[in-house]
């Protein structure tokens, strides 16, 4: 096969001086599948990003077809015939399906759009390729799966010969995945080049013919999927073989700190939750594992008064519904929450500001802050957790492990009997995480009891003295012996191959 | 510390620089568009308005509207609200002290103390409306909070033009004798003491918004409401509590102009100073204490446009095309910076 | 005050008082289409009907005064696209800045005109001509108010439906949905939002032109400081409860505009204070959101 495609010396320097690429190199050849792989952050988005014309490379030459050329948009990148279908998808909900495929491109006779050609060709597309997608429904009202369709329909119309996919499986079912693999292969097998950014290594076995690994923003190795195992990718894409271990003492489970009792909240059609029970216990580490979407979120934000439910939630000993989230935490609950941009922090805010947000009404004399001590005692929460950063800037300006250390130092530093924990190490670089992690083992040895929800399996065996698995809204699985459970098992039970029959 | 307020001195102190070029090229524009004499333009812009006491004391009175609806629209726009209520509550202030005053009798301050804060009080629960609104059913309050402001002002015209009229002075409120208004500082210049409660109200809206507990759930919901709620600030109660306070401040500042500078009130249109609220924030960067400076700035260009069309040739329209390039000005500046510091996410 | 109102001067008034804010609901109604809200359509009107009135005196032709009070209302929302979209100033504030440029500036023409005048009574307006379709404006009670109208009325009709072909069935349309939608949508396959924004802005900006012009041209004979009087603003209410719908918006917009006049011609008619009932139109516009609101949060549970 000839080479299609080559990417050689990429440099990308982000104006803040962060080095997202460096010296990295990539090349495809025509009609394979290819992935790029990598831990978060390694910089694989930003180089595809960069092959789609959405960044500009610092330095680095791209060339096509034996070709050197400048994709200086992604408007540049199509006519070359390079597509991307984004991890967010790119879709106006209010548009019909075959809206959202031409957007840009429409047909048109005279004036007017020209509808039916666009429905018809939507339609072809969908039968050469085996995309059961009616082309006159609203985006908004398709599944998740369907939606991913819609976005390589997209690029497809455009006639893209490469494809590049970003993270394709992450909001994925087992059988979307399935019939995803099934549709990129007949890709394949009508000369499209495709790549995808992945860093699940049984996908890459799977499908793909060759992985670019990436690290820390370079090209560690390029290598043909026959010719490597799974534990040689990892450690490729790891550096070094680290399994995360973290030093904890065996589990002394005590009194109850959370309880559900057949929780139901409603969604569109399927319930979210559908009757779920189970308790927390001070002194243990609960996960809540789960593919995203099947409910442990939901869970979380029952646990913390942010949606209605219908059932019972206790949190250390109180019926919660109708309380507010004042109430809530005045019982003794921090909460990590997933999103620390959106939720975790006020990104305008000082350090010092983002620190005291739950508690400094409780800091005040006739109303003004105690802000002597309050800076004081900052100070003290910025050195213990490791932060590092100026003080008096906004928090935006810190990294994002600082940023998550400045969360962490907030909830933890709150003498909490029920630490709530929502991916609490995503996006985070590797000291931080380690440092996380054990201050969360700390609390659990002095008797706080902790829920941990987390899409990181080694974060989910490492910190886990317990874990429930959710599925479609249900209760899956629950294990209480971590240690002898393979990552495989967990996996069969996330993606509801198999269930526990005594769970719910 | 003071590294940031120096800087944050400084990157105020060049606005103000290039918000003066504006003023001083739009009006050689005017000049050479209506034939004036540039040179006689610029000195009675520039100079004009420092001539004499009198000019003096006359920026010093346009500043206390300015400083009252600065510091509402402030304390609003930090908890994210864009009401326009202050307009009319301070249109409504105003009139409630003309005719509370009369009434309240001759009491040396305590008259017009009394009626500043009845005015206050009222504004506040008037200005509730679209706050309640927003909180509660998520009506925009730019849209409520104009509508309320002509309501407000037609059933001022309809009492002025009958219950509340002076009988012997139509269209007016009853005469405000010396001991129902404000001490003036200044005999001479009439200089009205109105200037000190503006001044005492940037400070304590300062205070409350930066050193106080709620002040501070004010500022953390209007950065990021999810951030407060999830926090266990109850946001909702700080949008409504922010449109209130600055309802209740303009009313205050409606009242505290009128017992100053006017000795009946006889307003018959909307003064706009609810709107100029806005330029002063945007000047002052929301923040309550340099909205003085930002007033005193805004008079001193105020008193030069007027200075200059006493010249004959420029029409003292002049300043709101001025001040609109400079609120553009000011507003582009703000997003630029922010939009740097959020350059970090993609790492 | 029956007689009064199923009179057939009550119909041709209601619909004649509703014409402006039509316009600019309509205005708001594209502007809000593209995701950039246009809150200086109230200045832009202003701006609109001061030109208007002051070019058709002055070329003597309501065709040259129209066509100037359109282009005037496109230049204001051009000032609205260059602070929010090239400088990037706050949208909000932008359209606050620009409804005080207006307010001053109108002032400021009419002084410097008309030396020193605040109104151009003295320099009337030609008028834009009202239209007669035979037959069928001698259809009694509806006849005369729908068939006798200015002519600014038959173009908001026919605006209406070219607002509707062009939201609906153009590429342009599209665009502008996505613009509102999902501009990262859009960016991504290459639609430029600033530009589809700007384009929609243009639209606006003859739109509030239109209903500015028929202010100072059609309804008045002449500008007056302060005539837009929060119409503009109660476009942006209109559209807001027709939910971006353009026969809703227009139903509205001739609510609105119904009130209006109840307030206006109630005085002469109806023993009541006229400042309250100048209330009217604001107090129902408020009720109406509220209403509006609370059954939109009730539906959404």
């Amino acid at each position: 096969m000839s080479e299609l495609l080559c990417m050689k010396g990429i440099t990308k320097r982000y104006g803040n001086g962060v080095l997202a690429n460096e010296d990295a190199s990539f090349s495809l050849r025509e009609g394979e599948i290819h992935a790029i792989a990598g831990e978060n952050g390694a910089g694989k988005s930003t180089l595809m990003k960069i092959l789609f014309g959405a960044e500009q490379p610092t330095e680095g030459t791209i060339s096509l077809r034996g070709k050197p050329v400048k994709i200086s948009s992604p408007r540049v990148a199509t006519e070359l015939g390079i597509g991307m279908v984004y991890q967010h998808f790119m879709l106006v909900d209010e548009l019909p399906v075959y809206l959202n495929v031409f957007l840009g491109v429409e047909k048109r006779k005279g004036l007017l759009l020209d509808k039916q050609a666009m429905i018809d060709a939507t339609r072809a597309l969908c039968e050469k390729y085996d995309m059961p997608v009616d082309p006159t429904a609203l985006c908004g009202d398709l599944p998740v799966g369907l939606r991913q369709k819609v976005e390589i329909l997209k690029v497809l119309a455009r006639e893209a010969k490469i494809i590049i996919l970003d993270e394709p499986t992450a909001v994925l079912t087992p059988q979307e995945t399935e019939q995803l693999f099934h549709q990129l292969r007949i890709l394949r097998d009508n000369k499209h080049t495709i790549v995808i950014i992945t860093h699940k290594l049984k996908e890459m076995k799977e499908l793909c013919d060759r992985i670019t690994i990436m690290r820390q923003g370079k090209t560690v190795g390029v290598v043909d999927v026959c010719d490597v195992d799974e534990q040689k990718l990892s450690e490729l894409m790891v550096g070094s073989t680290v399994r995360l271990k973290v030093e904890k003492a065996p589990v002394r489970a005590g009194e109850v700190v959370a309880e559900m009792k057949k929780v139901t909240v409603p969604g569109s059609g399927k319930p979210k939750l559908d009757s779920v029970s189970f308790v927390a216990r001070a002194g243990e580490i609960l996960c809540l594992a789960g593919v995203e979407g099947n409910g442990q979120q939901q869970a979380i934000e029952c646990l913390t008064g942010q949606i209605a439910y219908s059932g019972s939630v206790q949190v250390l000993g109180e019926e919660i519904l109708g309380k507010s989230i004042r109430k809530i935490r005045d019982l003794g609950m921090a909460h990590i929450p997933e999103d620390r941009m959106t939720m975790g922090t006020d990104q305008r805010a000082s350090l010092h500001e983002n620190l005291i947000s739950v508690d400094f009404d409780r800091n005040t004399r006739l109303g003004f802050l105690k802000s002597k001590h309050l800076k004081a005692r900052s100070e003290k929460q910025l050195k213990d957790f490791l932060v590092k950063g100026e003080r008096q800037t906004p928090i935006s300006m810190l990294s994002g492990g600082n940023m998550q250390k400045v969360v962490v130092a907030r909830e933890l530093s709150q003498q909490p009997r029920l630490v709530i924990a929502n991916q609490p190490t995503r996006g985070v670089d590797v000291g931080a995480i380690a440092f996380i992690h054990e201050k969360l083992v700390e609390l659990r040895d002095q008797g706080c009891g902790i829920i941990l929800v987390s899409a990181d399996m080694s974060e989910v065996f490492s910190l886990a003295d317990r874990i429930i698995v959710f599925h479609e809204g249900k209760i899956a699985a629950e294990i209480t012996d971590v240690e002898n459970t393979t990552e495989q098992q967990l996996g069969r039970y996330m993606l509801g191959v198999e269930r526990m029959e005594a769970a719910q | 510390m003071k590294k940031n307020m120096i800087k944050s001195l400084c990157s105020l102190l060049f606005r103000l620089a290039l918000a003066v070029a504006v003023a001083a090229i739009v009006l050689a524009g005017a000049c050479i568009l209506m034939d004036g004499d540039l040179q006689e333009v610029m000195t009675a812009f520039f100079l004009g308005p420092i001539e004499d006491e009198y000019a003096i004391a006359e920026i010093l009175r346009e500043m206390v509207p300015l400083i009252f609806t600065g510091v509402a629209v402030s304390l609003m726009v930090r908890c994210g609200q864009f009401n326009m209520f202050v307009e009319g509550a301070f249109f409504g202030g105003a009139f409630l002290a003309g005719v509370l005053a009369p009434v309240l009798g001759e009491h040396f301050l305590l008259t017009p103390i009394i009626a500043i804060l009845a005015a206050a009080v009222v504004m506040g629960a008037v200005g509730y409306i679209p706050a309640k609104m927003k909180s509660s059913l998520g009506v925009n309050e730019f849209v409520s909070s104009l509508m309320l402001n002509y309501i407000v002002y037609w059933v001022v015209m309809y009492l002025i033009h009958g219950v509340a009229a002076d009988p012997d002075y139509p269209n007016a409120t009853m005469y405000l004798e010396d001991a129902m208004r404000l001490p003036l500082l200044n005999e001479d210049t009439e200089l009205s003491s109105n200037l000190i409660i503006a001044l005492l109200v940037a400070v304590g809206s300062g205070l409350f918004l930066f050193k106080t507990k709620w002040g501070y759930a004010l500022r953390m919901t209007g950065d990021n409401a999810n951030f407060a709620v999830y926090s266990g600030i109850r946001a909702k109660r700080y949008v409504t509590a922010s449109q209130v306070i600055g309802a209740s401040l303009a009313g205050m500042g409606g009242a505290s102009f009128l017992l100053g500078n006017y000795y009946r009130f006889q307003w018959a249109s909307l003064p706009n100073y609810g709107f100029d609220g806005f330029v002063i924030a945007s000047i002052a960067g929301n923040n309550p204490y340099a909205v003085p400076l930002a007033a005193l700035f805004l008079g001193y260009l105020r008193v030069g446009a007027l200075q200059v069309s006493r010249l004959g040739d420029i029409p003292n329209e002049v300043i709101y095309v001025i001040q609109a390039i400079i609120i553009i000005l000011f507003g582009a500046q703000f997003v630029l910076s922010r939009k740097k510091k959020g350059g970090k996410k993609h790492a | 005050m029956l007689d009064w109102i199923f009179s057939e001067s009550f119909l041709m008034n209601v619909i004649a008082y509703a014409i402006p804010i039509v316009f600019a609901a309509y205005a708001s109604l594209i502007s809000n289409k593209a995701g950039i809200s246009a809150i200086n359509i109230e200045g832009a009107m202003s701006i609109a009907a001061v030109t208007g009135a002051l070019v058709s005196h002055y070329a003597n032709s309501w065709v040259i005064g129209l066509t100037a009070a359109v282009i005037a209302g496109i230049l204001m929302m051009m000032l609205l696209a260059l602070a929010a979209l090239k400088l990037r100033a706050d949208n909000f504030l932008s359209g606050i800045a620009l409804n005080t440029f207006a307010t001053g500036a109108c002032l400021l023409i009419v002084k410097v005109v008309l030396d020193g005048r605040t109104d151009s009574s003295t320099a009337p307006s030609v008028k834009v001509p009202n239209v007669d379709i035979p037959l069928l404006s001698d259809i009694p009670v509806i006849g005369k108010a729908i068939f006798g109208q200015n002519l600014l009325f038959f173009i908001a009709l026919i605006v209406l439906g070219l607002l509707i072909l062009l939201i609906n069935r153009t590429r342009l349309g599209v665009q502008i949905r996505t613009a509102g939608y999902h501009p990262e949508a859009g960016e991504s396959v290459g639609v430029s939002i600033r530009r589809t924004r700007t384009i929609a802005l243009i639209i606006c900006g003859a739109m509030a032109g239109l209903g500015g012009a028929y202010l100072s041209m059609a309804n008045l004979g002449y500008f007056s400081a302060g005539m837009v009087s929060g119409r503009g603003f109660i476009g942006i209410a209109a559209e807001a409860m027709g939910a971006g719908m353009p026969v809703k918006t227009t139903l509205f917009a001739l609510l609105f505009g119904a009130v209006d006049y109840f307030a206006v011609g109630g005085q002469t008619v109806l023993s009541f204070p006229y400042e309250l009932l100048n209330t009217l139109p604001y107090l129902m516009t408020l009720l109406a959101l509220t209403i509006y609101a609370a059954a939109h949060n009730k539906k959404k549970g």
